[in-house]
């Protein structure tokens, strides 16, 4: 992860807080009726059609074992050069900075493309290095 | 340039939706004899009363069919997150009244349901 200063958007999933380089957050929307895709993993919660591309709805707390909520209501739609997808988010904390290099959440799976813990004033958060995640989600999990 | 696809068979499994492709499919028959059954591998349960499409000399069973004949049905690009989904069977997505349909090669699901290993 880069170590310079970074502006990260910050919302929560259940429990946890994540975050996402602002300049790839590119909106935040109210969740609309999902189109289920079949023989996708758990975390993969459906797909949505916005401004002609479809999207697809990741679960971040599925997607790395923690407890689940079911509360959200919002999605954070991710971009980077290769796609998009959509994090669902209980709660939309804001932008706020992060400073310096943070290690992997792990050596596998998705936490391979997590970074943390990261201080932030509302707590703790894994900030997620969405190029590689979405490399990753692409690859089959 | 976009993908278009030339009328589509909607059918259903449980609470899924998929949309496979006029011309992959010899025939709209019966639920009657070896049938392949997605709703396992899909997460589904299958209501009691089917129906089946017919595909490279083998029968899958779904719910319900409905057909759309409608030539040049735009195709929407599957997001690269859903990369290998159903063996790479996926196609793509049809938006029809609003809803969104995952668009399948019968064919490949097919593939996928008879060769994948059990769970």
């Amino acid at each position: 992860m880069a170590d310079g200063p970074k502006g990260h958007l910050v919302f929560a999933c259940g429990s946890g807080l994540y975050a996402v380089p602002a300049e790839r957050a590119s909106e935040v929307v109210n969740l609309p009726p999902l189109t289920r895709v079949p023989g996708a993993g758990p975390h993969l919660l459906g797909v949505f059609a916005h401004r002609g591309e479809v999207l697809p709805v990741i679960d971040l707390a599925r997607l790395i074992g923690k407890p689940v909520d079911e509360t959200f209501r919002r999605v954070v739609l991710v971009r980077v050069p290769k796609g998009a997808m959509a994090f669902t988010a209980t709660r939309v904390v804001g932008v706020t900075v992060i400073e310096g290099a943070l290690p992997r959440l792990g050596d596998q799976g998705a936490l391979a493309f997590m970074h943390g813990p990261a201080r932030v004033p509302a707590g703790e958060c894994a900030a997620i290095e969405p190029e590689g995640l979405l490399e990753f989600l692409a690859r089959g999990r | 340039m976009t993908a278009a696809v030339d009328g589509v068979v909607l059918c259903r499994v449980g609470g899924a939706r998929l949309a496979v492709p006029c011309d992959e499919i010899d025939a709209i028959a019966e639920a009657d004899g070896e049938l392949v059954d997605p709703s396992v591998a899909f997460g589904e349960v299958l209501a009691p009363v089917g129906r089946a499409l017919q595909a490279a000399g083998q029968l899958l069973r779904v719910d319900s069919v409905d057909v759309v004949a409608s030539p040049g049905l735009a195709v929407l690009p599957t997001p690269l997150a859903l990369g290998g989904l159903i063996g790479g069977a996926l196609l793509g997505f049809v938006e029809l009244s609003g809803q969104l349909w995952p668009l399948v090669s019968v064919r490949g699901l097919l593939d996928w349901l008879t060769t994948r290993p059990s769970p």
